[in-house]
């Protein structure tokens, strides 16, 4: 029955804990300056993607386009296969000049979002557009595609307009002056304070990433090439892919099937080791490495790139913080800035200051709470000294009583060795008024303990929720 | 528990983003795993159950994908050779003087990298959605050796190789203002390294690239590439290193991309007559 009793209360306080690591893992505040980061990257990438589409529009949109509206509707609507819900309205667009407008305003929208202009509105935008057009390019499509529209996703409903955009800018603009901004100005350009949508984008990536290298690798262990080590000769020995010729390294098979290795074993157990603190630098590491190698010698430029970029998600806000000299809570700072929970507390302290309502940037969110703290120390200080002086003139009326006290007994035992007291004397009824609650020894025991007793419960950091005694 | 992390957030709130994020999330993880735990009998119970409702949300948002990049093993490359003729002249020698030949991708015509990329995907995506056509009396073995079904899924990714090279034709008659355009496949194969160590060859040596022919698919292949004649239970594992030699059967290539692997779902193994291109006066060579 004891046992029983104990496993329940171990189920129950591991549930809590589990909770507990949910939500802090989740709904846990979050600078945004790593999707600052990555907007810019993810819009510069989408801008020159629908660039150099506009370069050869007709042949991939359109009426005549290699895989024409037609052909592209069959494809996905059922008629072809299995219907999907990949719906794109760019199949019934046949006017060259309609496509023109259209691929115009997603260039617009996507330089908008890179730059950080209207971005509460260009991000979401940016994704529909990106959306639409991979619904229609079927064909032509490849992991460029993929990761540049996961991105976009996760960014499109997270505030990362809030630094380093057009946005900053016209809220610094704006906002100067004003105490009080209406709540559609404050949702439009947002405030750099940490917030729970940065961290749940944040988290959806980093998992999306990990969900990526997992079937990834696991895909790859289902072929033979990549467990005998000759799989990265077969990439490198690919001419369609090849921008740069490594094909010496035919010559040292022990180097490239030991890349091989090592590129399999990374992508597989990816998802783990880019946790713990000690070994997310090393699997970041080899991710730069790893597509930076398909970026140089595979001719994905934008592919590896992109890939870097979606990797920095690991990176905590709070490093690009200290880079841009705001200063950041110590304890936080030496957690390697980068930790996935890392920020959690520093945001925690930020937001539980009532100060960071009325400042427009964290930065001088700090400077007000610290002002704040010191106005309510030198507050409890006065409190302090007040009382002080209150307890200082009690102590000289309790010392002028003893005073008394000892005067009268000096008597009384005079009174006594002479056989002079006698019962109703006046010294007795003066004793009983002055020796009530004090008792005939000379402790002051009583009135330390009284003093003590009155400083209890005084918080000297919070003057005004103090204890009376 | 202990208090909420984020004062903003009320338990409510948090309990409906939870459910969120989790729905999210299975419609991550579901396309992958559906991809991977497809077999010679579809698709997992299991994992069709996990996709089934996440589905429609997945291909809208682009997630239904297989991220199987290089996977199971890297392969040959396929490029499309095109033949372009004017026709304006009737007599033979004056079309073969007319035929013009490209070669699709090629760093020559396509930049940026990336619109040569594009390219180089199409050619991919034609190849991968390849299936022969089927001989006219297959109809009449429409019983317990040949399903309906399987007939008409046959037809069917006939039908969507066939409308794939339809566009691709027209869209080059269109562009290169031509009355006549034909499209060939062709496979770049990879030297193998001990060779290729011994006695570098350039990559894009002539004999290095195999037609693709188009030919019907005969009545015995139709028949022996039924789901219970397949070879069980893990074909790919059992793939050869590509040894630079013509391949003689479409299990032995491997995928290279995500939209291959995604496209190659829904074909089916079959033996395919290669040959190996005679040089071209052009275009081989893609840079």
């Amino acid at each position: 029955m004891t046992s029983n009793t104990s496993l329940q209360q171990r189920l129950k306080n591991s549930a809590s804990e589990f909770l507990d690591s949910w939500d802090e893992f989740w709904f846990a505040a979050r600078h945004v300056e790593t999707l600052a980061v990555l907007r810019i990257i993810t819009g510069a990438m989408l801008l020159y993607s629908h660039v150099v589409l506009a370069t050869n529009l007709e042949s991939f949109l359109g009426v005549d386009a290699w895989i024409n509206n037609d052909a592209s509707r069959a494809l996905h609507d059922g008629t072809l296969g299995e219907p999907t819900a990949a719906w794109s309205y760019l199949w019934n667009v046949d006017s060259p000049a309609m496509i023109g407008v259209h691929h115009f305003v997603t260039i617009l929208v996507s330089a908008s979002f890179m730059v950080g202009f209207l971005t509460r509105i260009t991000g979401p935008l940016a994704l529909w557009f990106q959306l639409m057009l991979i619904h229609r390019l079927l064909g032509s499509l490849f992991g460029l595609d993929q990761i540049v529209t996961y991105c976009a996703m996760y960014l499109a409903f997270a505030p990362c307009g809030a630094v380093f955009s057009v946005d900053a800018w016209l809220r610094r603009r704006f906002s100067a002056g004003s105490e009080s901004t209406s709540k559609k100005f404050k949702w439009l350009f947002p405030s750099d304070a940490p917030s729970v949508s940065a961290n749940v984008a944040t988290r959806l990536l980093q998992i999306h990433l990990c969900v990526i290298y997992l079937f990834g690798g696991l895909a790859k262990a289902r072929g033979q090439l990549w467990w005998d080590g000759t799989a990265m000769w077969y990439a490198i020995g690919n001419y369609e892919y090849q921008s740069l010729d490594v094909t010496f390294l035919a010559a040292y098979p022990r180097f490239f099937t030991a890349l091989t290795h090592v590129t399999l074993f990374w992508e597989v157990f990816y998802c783990a080791l880019v946790w713990p603190r000690w070994t997310r630098p090393i699997t970041l590491a080899i991710a730069v490495a790893v597509h930076g190698g398909i970026a140089l010698g595979l001719g994905m430029a934008t592919f590896g790139l992109m890939m870097i970029a979606a990797n920095g998600i690991f990176v905590s806000p709070l490093l690009i913080r200290r880079w841009r000299r705001i200063e950041v809570p110590e304890p936080n700072v030496a957690m390697a800035g980068m930790g996935p929970t890392s920020d959690a507390s520093t945001a925690s302290v930020i937001i539980a200051s009532p100060s960071d309502k009325a400042s427009p940037s964290t930065a001088s969110a700090s400077e007000a709470e610290i002002a704040k703290r010191l106005a309510d120390l030198e507050k409890g200080e006065e409190a302090f000294r007040k009382r002080y002086h209150k307890l200082k003139r009690r102590e000289a009326k309790v010392e002028e009583r003893n005073d008394r006290i000892k005067a009268t007994k000096a008597k009384i035992r005079a009174k006594l060795e002479d056989g002079t007291l006698v019962r109703g004397d006046k010294l007795l009824d003066q004793s009983g008024i002055e020796l009530s609650g004090i008792g005939l020894n000379d402790s002051h025991d009583d009135l330390e303990t009284h003093i003590d007793d009155s400083l209890s419960g005084y918080d000297l950091l919070n003057p005004t929720e103090r204890k009376d005694s | 528990m202990s208090p909420p992390t984020s004062p903003r957030i009320s338990r409510r709130l948090r309990i409906v983003l939870s459910l969120l994020i989790l729905a999210h999330l299975s419609a991550v993880i579901a396309p992958p795993l559906a991809f991977q735990s497809r077999g010679p009998r579809g698709l997992s119970p299991s994992v069709s159950l996990l996709l089934s409702p996440l589905a429609a949300y997945g291909q809208f948002l682009y997630l239904d994908r297989g991220y199987a990049f290089f996977a199971p093993d890297p392969g040959p490359s396929h490029l499309m050779r095109v033949e372009i003729s004017s026709g304006e002249n009737d007599s033979a020698e004056a079309n073969d003087a007319n035929v013009e030949t490209r070669l699709y991708p090629s760093l020559d015509d396509q930049w940026p990298r990336l619109l040569y990329h594009r390219h180089f995907m199409l050619a991919e995506f034609l190849n991968d959605a390849y299936q022969p056509a089927l001989p006219g009396e297959a109809a009449k073995l429409v019983g317990s050796d040949l399903p309906i079904e399987e007939l008409k899924a046959w037809r069917m990714g006939r039908q969507r190789y066939e409308m794939i090279a339809d566009s691709m034709i027209r869209h080059l008659q269109k562009k290169f203002d031509a009355q006549d355009v034909k499209i060939d496949r062709l496979e770049h194969m990879i030297p193998d390294f001990v060779p290729y160590a011994n006695e570098p060859t350039p990559l894009n040596d002539p004999p290095t690239y195999v037609l693709l022919e188009d030919i019907p698919i005969t009545l015995d292949t139709l028949l022996g590439v039924l789901p219970q004649d397949l070879p069980q239970p893990e074909p790919r594992e059992t793939v050869p290193a590509p040894s630079g030699e013509p391949i003689r059967d479409r299990s032995e290539t491997s995928e290279t991309t995500d939209e291959r692997e995604r496209d190659s779902e829904t074909t089916v193994p079959i033996d395919r007559q290669r040959a190996v291109v005679p040089p071209v006066s052009e275009g081989v060579s893609p840079q």
